[in-house]
């Protein structure tokens, strides 16, 4: 790789051992992956170090120990509690002080600590064109394709090496070449919620497309959670950047999404396609529910006013778990708005920070040591309004699952049953 | 015994049986962590095979964040395998987690492993001069 002076005397430890040797795994993963030469990232989003993960928290603390610190604003992906409710989520207080010392030093390695899967939601919104290192593959595939920012499909704590470095090599989606469009899809389904539009995501990312980079074609006025709905579960297969010429940042004409060179042949989705989807979830047999699991992504304002909404007055039936997922910062406006009473009331809760797959019932190997990890409870039939969820939830906690509209997860919370 | 030629992704020198799958692999979810057993419907009769000490061939990796996770997890639990045979192409979170944790992978073979390469053959991945050696089982 060809490297510049600075490049060059980070990797012969002139800045220090723990960019030195961030600097050096990148270099050998850009050889890899025949990249010319490096691009400076403006923004990093990383690993949350949760405690359920030891080797998280292990990389966390060496890079700590030898004084390492993001040179770039850099975000971190959800950790393994609530940061502030983490009694209310049944967290032993051995875990959460482990989680707790965690954060200290996230904060003294410069990173700022937004815990969401969404730090777009955060204020995290980088210019057009840049390019980044990000954890999470619906972020991932979020900026790339409705923000038209430049990401890789990167994965756990190999992330913070770029904001220690503030570099990447230049190779994948942060080339021109690899941006232009090689299928094009034609939807004549008729999507009414982003919970049909995660089901898109997912037969297109999943089943249809692969790893190449799909533009859409009959897609009506979708809303921002209609977008990031699409983005999370098109990233389920190994689709990292769509295009919807018009909506999304780098096409306004299909012309333009293709790069010049529109394809004669067209993939048709149709209503059939969407409606297999929920049917591959439907792994739920007993009628009972057990949760109702919503805000994956984490849930915008506006998702959280719709829930408010439907269950002001309301009481969930006592055997149901009722979650809501936010980061903190809609939070904040969703208690000013008076959505998280309306949601506490019905007997519900708003937790920020973490989720169900990624706190103390996550398929963990090895925690920290000296922490307590509550063992799972059976989580029988799970009910969620998100695609990406009904996907890996009921997978990763080991129970059944269905994804029901938003409306129906409310009326199952309360007479607890989904069908 | 038969010799290939592939491309050196991460550097370094692995041996053991293989374990052959084709198919693509998201190691977050089809290894367990702790013991490196191979799990889930989708890998068919390998499904319980134990990846440690052995040369894995599969397509591609699916998936991203939790990859890189699991594979620093596996590593450091002591069942990593000893070197990774990407086929079709070497994809990032993979590739980043085996720098991490110093697994050698190579990629794009000259020979169609899944045409040469069985389950239980005797493999050796010099992963730096880009050379995979394979020893059929029964000549063992």
């Amino acid at each position: 790789m060809k490297l510049t002076r600075e490049e060059q005397e980070m990797l012969e430890g002139k800045k220090g051992p723990a960019v030195q040797k961030a600097m050096e795994m990148l270099v050998e993963y850009g050889e890899g992956f025949n990249a010319e030469c490096m691009v400076d990232v403006n923004y990093v989003h990383a690993d949350g170090g949760q405690v359920v993960f030891h080797k998280t928290v292990d990389h966390i603390e060496e890079y700590h120990s030898r004084g390492a610190l993001a040179r770039v604003p850099a975000s971190t992906e959800v950790t393994a509690m609530d940061m502030s409710q983490w009694k209310e989520m049944g967290i032993p207080e051995d875990y959460a002080q482990r989680q707790k010392d965690v954060d200290k030093k996230l904060k003294e390695m410069n990173f700022a600590c937004t815990y969401t899967c969404t730090p777009y939601l955060a204020g995290y919104i980088p210019p057009k064109g840049s390019h980044i290192a990000s954890v999470e593959s619906s972020n991932q595939t979020f900026m790339n394709s409705v923000l038209g920012v430049r990401s890789n499909r990167d994965g756990g704590q190999f992330t913070s090496l770029s904001a220690f470095t503030g570099k990447y090599p230049k190779f994948g989606y942060h080339l021109d070449e690899n941006r232009k469009g090689t299928h094009l899809i034609n939807v004549r389904a008729e999507l009414k919620d982003s919970t049909d539009y995660g089901a898109l995501g997912l037969h297109i990312g999943r089943y249809v497309v692969g790893s190449g980079v799909p533009v859409l074609k009959g897609i009506k006025n979708p809303t921002f959670e209609d977008l990031k709905a699409l983005s999370a579960l098109m990233a389920q297969g190994a689709v990292a950047l769509y295009h919807i010429p018009g909506v999304t940042a780098e096409a306004q004409t299909l012309e333009e999404a293709f790069h010049g060179q529109i394809p004669k042949d067209e993939i048709v989705v149709t209503q059939k396609d969407i409606e297999a989807v929920y049917e591959r979830l439907k792994t739920a047999k007993d009628p009972r529910v057990n949760i109702v699991d919503l805000g994956c992504p984490h849930y915008t304002l506006e998702e959280i006013r719709k829930v408010a909404s439907l269950v002001r007055g309301r009481k969930k039936h006592t055997d149901v778990i009722f979650n809501v997922w936010t980061v903190r910062t809609v939070k904040i406006l969703a208690d000013s708005m008076g959505y998280t009473g309306a949601i506490e009331d019905f007997g519900g809760r708003i937790f920020t920070d973490s989720c169900i797959t990624s706190c103390q019932w996550s398929p963990t190997s090895r925690p920290c040591s000296n922490i307590t990890v509550p063992k799972r409870p059976n989580f029988g039939t799970f009910v969620t309004d998100s695609v990406k969820h009904g996907w890996g939830g009921p997978l990763q906690l080991e129970c059944e699952g269905v994804v029901l509209k938003l409306e129906d997860c409310i009326k199952a919370a309360i007479t607890g049953r989904w069908c | 015994m038969i010799e290939m030629k592939a491309k050196c992704i991460v550097k370094g020198y692995g041996e053991g049986e293989a374990i052959v799958l084709n198919q693509s692999l998201s190691i977050f979810g089809q290894i367990n962590m702790l013991t490196g057993e191979l799990m889930g419907h989708d890998v068919g009769e390998l499904r319980g095979k134990c990846v440690k000490g052995k040369i894995l061939f599969f397509t591609h990796g699916m998936a991203a964040s939790g990859t890189v996770i699991a594979v620093n997890e596996i590593a450091s639990n002591g069942v990593a395998p000893a070197a990774i045979v990407q086929v079709t192409y070497p994809d990032t979170p993979t590739v980043q987690g085996c720098i991490m944790s110093g697994i050698p992978v190579v990629s794009q073979p000259d020979m169609n492993p899944f045409d040469h390469v069985k389950t239980g053959d005797w493999v050796e991945v010099d992963s730096t001069r880009g050379i995979v050696r394979v020893i059929p089982k029964k000549n063992k």
